[in-house]
């Protein structure tokens, strides 16, 4: 009884608001559907590393370590079932809708100009950046990879933001485009592909982007690695097992293992909320620079694009082309663009690894790391 | 909190740059390739 009381004495009211933050991120995952599967683990994990004296933290703290801190093996083998998750059939269908998935990506690099000037170090600065590829994964292992401290921050704003998509991108799609803009028709011809095109994709993207940028290899390999044991036609029960059983497991682990990073000191700082603040920016600028692509490319083409679209450039895979769909739709009932924002939408997951390798490789050797 | 240092702004202005243009080039490379795949497709 003397234990108890005094371990109640060595609690501080930083604890206790944690595990308020932890009880609002389990509100968020069960009643309002918010990326459950990741906010859940990370709302009770973040409950439990709080508590006084927490013999659990140290456990969590050791899956932390071995798990992301030192090999970033989860956010890689997560992408082993992303990967198998993904169609890229409407991508090779229509390969210029890539552009905008590149586009799109220009909320990172602006938010990395932002955070700076907010007096982040640069690799602080970066991580904070890559919140913008709207890619839980990729923004763990570049933050983990440049040592960031401030994880926990970046993790809860990157998968806040994913699973808040249909809320930020509405408005934003709507003020930047025309009620006309939004009404414009885009027919699908979609042909299937032999099987050996879409092994070949894979394959020769993780070569190229390999090649380009070295520091996104093992994001895109591992992507890749997903998607041609999908497209194998061999691996059928494999596929099924990245899709669902390797990639729950990962899920849980990520979400309770980043939870060790959500202790009252790491957390509640007045910079969390600026990070909060400049990962809302980053997706807001990812949004309107893939629209804004589309309307520079309808000056010069015949066949007009359907600038929401572009807005499905962020990675958020898939809730971003499905709230293109939804608008679509709205507009008129016979728009069908998802389709056309799947593709673009896989396209943003291909140039978010990208930018997160490209970060890296011109952050690290800005700072010599 | 708000430590302003366009400083610090200034000395990433050229990973902005180099970034976007790393992301528009190897964007480039790849529909190229992806071009060439169709028309691989087409001819079998």
């Amino acid at each position: 009884m003397d234990g108890s009381y005094a371990n109640l004495l060595t609690m501080n009211w930083g604890q206790v608001v944690m595990w308020m933050i932890g009880g609002v991120l389990i509100y968020l995952a069960i009643a309002k559907n918010m990326e459950p599967t990741l906010l859940l683990p990370m709302g009770f994990g973040s409950i439990l590393v709080n508590l006084p004296n927490s013999s659990a933290a140290a456990v969590i703290r050791h899956l932390f370590e071995i798990g992301i801190a030192e090999y970033e093996l989860f956010p890689l083998l997560l992408f082993i079932g992303i990967g198998a998750m993904i169609d890229f059939q409407p991508l090779l269908t229509n390969p210029k809708l890539m552009i905008f998935g590149a586009a799109a990506q220009f909320g990172i690099f602006f938010t990395l100009g932002l955070a700076s000037l907010f007096g982040f170090t640069l690799k602080d600065a970066a991580s904070i950046a890559i919140i913008g590829a709207a890619d839980g994964p990729t923004s763990i292992y570049v933050a983990t990879v440049l040592k960031s401290s401030y994880l926990s921050a970046i993790m809860v704003a990157a998968y806040s933001y994913m699973a808040l998509v249909p809320i930020i991108q509405p408005p934003v799609i709507k003020a930047c485009t025309t009620k006309a803009e939004r009404r414009i028709r885009m027919p699908y011809t979609g042909k299937p592909f032999p099987r050996v095109t879409k092994i070949l994709f894979p394959i020769t993207v993780t070569i190229i982007v390999g090649i380009v940028t070295p520091d996104a290899v093992a994001l895109i390999g591992f992507l890749m690695f997903g998607n041609v044991i999908r497209e194998c036609g061999v691996l059928d029960s494999l596929s099924q097992t990245a899709q669902n059983v390797l990639a729950n497991l990962i899920t849980i682990l990520l979400g309770i293992s980043i939870a060790s990073q959500m202790t009252a000191d790491q957390f509640l700082r007045p910079r969390t909320l600026l990070i909060m603040g400049l990962g809302l920016i980053a997706f807001v600028v990812d949004t309107i620079s893939g629209i804004l692509i589309a309307k520079l490319m309808n000056l010069f083409s015949r066949e007009k694009i359907n600038p929401m679209i572009g807005a499905a450039g962020i990675s958020a895979f898939p809730m971003s082309a499905r709230v293109v769909h939804k608008m679509g739709l709205a507009e008129d009932h016979q728009n069908f663009l998802l389709m056309h924002s799947v593709g673009v939408n896989v396209s943003g997951q291909i140039a978010s690894v990208i930018a997160g390798g490209l970060i890296l490789e011109l952050t690290r050797g800005m700072i010599g790391g | 909190m708000f430590a302003f240092r366009p400083d610090y702004m200034l000395k990433v202005l050229p990973v902005m740059g180099y970034g976007m243009l790393g992301i528009f080039l190897v964007t480039g490379f790849l529909i190229g390739i992806v071009k060439l795949l169709n028309r691989f497709s087409e001819i079998e």
